[in-house]
């Protein structure tokens, strides 16, 4: 082991990458007077699950409460004078920039539903789009039957605190019943941050196979979205076809893709090819998408069952860089951090301006400890 | 997959290495360019060599990490030859051991070379050719560089360790590429393979090569060698025609010109004097990955 290195920071920045907090630690570089944004030179680089992050804040919290009130008095030499006295003022909150909005939401939703104190899912996703790679994206997952307490009025309190729209919160009520699975859901960009809950059922055996034989998809779940930067929500129906063959699944993409490109068409069937000689097709979930607020249509397609990792579909992924015109070097950043984890699933769609979309699910891990139970 | 589909563009985060893993400043902005590993991929497409090798890479990499490999490809004849060099300065406190590296190639590589970590190397490297990558014969060597305390410039040993025994392979010697030409020259010409009263040096201490950060020069068994770090695209482009490389190598190199600047290279070429003429014996670039 080599001795323990110490250095002093004076900067940091902090990400949630696939699933672990990223913490870089560095100095500012120069006297930072200039305008423009401060240049830091990252010394050091930490990555800690989400569990020991919370831990992390808790013991910060407690290290800085005996200086509390000294730092304010630091932060209040800034100000004005007319709010100096005020900022310095014990009990007050500490004056600092504006908080990362979409970062605290995140942080509140994996906090609200860890203590939930039951086994639950995280999964990370990324959406491809055009000119965009959004990795801010995750999924937790609850077996209802496992929340405690009343599980319907437990997860509505989690959405809540995070502004569900009053409709859509009334459909989740009246829908709850329903749910064998309960999803929360977070994305964040630039320009919004949508918060989700997706209810997914349990489809009776006898009603798959009556959906298999009618050739008609059968509801999965329900999801509902909100932005709360953009104030807009939408419904979310997901339709499960059951047992489809190969060829089935290429028609049904091929339906989904009908008057959108034909590069991405083509993408999604060689995302599906990699599953040949791992997994039947009727393994794998197919479900079509509706939201009755807009035209879109789009599948989702888990695949899970065929073992893959993300690096299978390096190619693809080159293609739909092109394809959407993403950067480079901003996908190989992710790809680096990925690919190694299990790819999930694969969604895609068009909308209804013809502009068509890809979202990839990976690296499904079980927190505190997966035992089973769901999917 | 072939190497092209493999194809690694550069982050905003990657590190700009030489050939010892020391950092320079890149030589233009790096941001989605080629990484330089995409010239290790486009060797093995061009060779044709088992996919196999692609998969001992990421192997490696798995194990220690991005950034941690330096790469040579190697012109020996006609034929393509690759190296993969390992460095941890830490000496015996290393995390890149020897006995690491070989159980992370094992599945790919079969290797008896018995390995003392006790011994305090800086570096070590693993041949790579088709007959290895295709699992047509074991590994039977792993090059072992020790420091060469004493030594007035920076200097190293390299020693080869087989199942029978371990041989004294070569001398390393560094100098600066701007303040120590003179030195190098001299050491070049202090030499039993090198007679500067029939050769210039200038045969060896190409002038193109010579704008570049580091310059080293080898001594071994049966001949010597020089290496040149730190040299742009435009300068490697003139090191692997003056070098004879496939016309394949060079038109890549000379096609993705504006998705190499960003980057500076390591070149080398082993030489000795045969009836009064300069011999190149071979030859190799490098990268990182």
């Amino acid at each position: 082991m080599e001795p323990i290195k110490t250095r002093t920071a004076d900067a940091f920045k902090m990400s949630l990458e696939a699933g672990e907090l990223v913490i870089e630690f560095g100095n500012v570089v120069g006297p930072g007077q200039t305008p423009g944004p401060t240049a830091v030179a990252i010394t050091d680089r930490v990555i800690l699950p989400l569990d020991t992050g919370r831990r992390l804040v808790h013991s910060l919290e407690d290290c800085l409460k005996p200086h509390a009130a000294a730092l304010r008095a630091e932060e209040a030499k800034a100000l004005p004078s007319s709010e100096a006295a005020v900022a310095a003022r014990p009990g007050r909150a500490p004056v600092r920039p504006p908080p990362e909005a979409a970062g605290e939401r995140a942080a509140e939703l994996l906090r609200m539903v860890g203590d939930l104190g039951i086994p639950h899912h995280y999964e990370r996703s990324f959406k491809i789009c055009r000119q965009a790679l959004l990795a801010n994206r995750f999924l937790l997952t609850v077996d209802a039957g496992n929340i405690p307490g009343n599980p319907g009025e437990r997860t509505l309190e989690i959405c809540d605190r995070l502004h569900m729209p009053g409709a859509a919160r009334e459909a989740a009520t009246a829908n709850f019943a329903m749910a064998k699975c309960v999803h929360f859901g977070f994305e964040a960009d630039d320009d919004s941050i949508i918060c989700k809950l997706y209810l997914e059922r349990a489809v009776p055996g006898e009603e798959a196979q009556r959906a298999r034989a009618r050739g008609e998809p059968t509801l999965l779940g329900l999801a509902f979205k909100w932005d709360l930067v953009k104030d807009a929500a939408v419904t979310t129906r997901y339709l499960w076809r059951p047992g489809l063959s190969a060829a089935e699944i290429e028609t049904r993409l091929a339906f989904v893709y009908r008057d959108g490109p034909r590069a991405s068409f083509e993408v999604a069937r060689a995302v599906f090819d990699l599953t040949r000689g791992r997994a039947a097709a009727e393994q794998l979930q197919y479900l079509e998408v509706e939201e009755a607020e807009n035209a879109r249509g789009s599948f989702d397609l888990n695949l899970y069952n065929a073992k893959l990792q993300v690096k299978d579909m390096q190619q693809l992924l080159h293609r739909m860089r092109e394809h959407f015109g993403v950067h480079p070097g901003q996908m190989q950043a992710l790809y680096d951090q990925i690919k190694t984890k299990a790819l999930g699933h694969l969604a895609g769609g068009v909308h209804r301006n013809g502009e068509d979309f890809f979202n990839i699910y990976y690296g499904l891990v079980g927190l505190p400890h997966f035992h089973g139970g769901f999917r | 997959m072939s190497g092209a589909h493999r194809f690694e563009y550069a982050t905003a985060y990657d590190p700009s290495l030489n050939y010892c893993l020391w950092e320079y400043s890149p030589a233009a902005p790096a941001e989605d360019k080629f990484r330089s590993i995409n010239l290790l991929l486009q060797s093995f497409d061009h060779a044709g060599i088992d996919g196999r090798a692609f998969e001992i890479v990421e192997a490696i990499r798995e194990e220690i990490g991005a950034f941690r490999t330096v790469f040579g490809i190697k012109l020996l004849g006609n034929r393509l030859a690759w190296e993969f060099y390992f460095y941890d300065y830490a000496r015996r406190r290393r995390e890149v051991s020897i006995t690491r590296v070989l159980s992370a190639v094992r599945p790919f590589l079969a290797c008896d070379v018995p390995v003392n970590e006790n011994l305090p190397y800086f570096m070590f490297s693993l041949d790579l050719d088709a007959e290895l990558a295709s699992g047509r014969r074991p590994l039977d060597v792993v090059h072992m560089y020790i420091g060469n305390p004493g030594s007035t410039v920076s200097s190293g040993i390299a020693y080869a360790v087989r199942a029978e025994g371990t041989w004294l392979e070569n001398f390393y010697f560094f100098f600066d590429g701007h303040s120590q030409l003179d030195e190098a020259a001299a050491k070049i010409c202090s030499s039993a393979h090198f007679d500067d009263t029939r050769r210039l040096v200038d045969e060896v201490l190409v002038p193109e090569l010579c704008d570049c950060r580091t310059i080293c020069v080898a001594n071994k068994q049966t001949h010597d060698c020089v290496y040149f770090s730190g040299v742009d695209v435009d300068q490697l482009l003139v090191f692997l025609k003056r070098l004879g490389y496939p016309w394949p190598i060079i038109a890549f190199v000379q096609d993705n010109r504006a998705n190499l600047d960003h980057l500076l290279f390591d070149v080398g070429f082993d030489y000795r004097m045969e009836g009064g003429a300069l011999t190149v014996l071979k030859s190799g670039y490098y990268g990182v990955f």
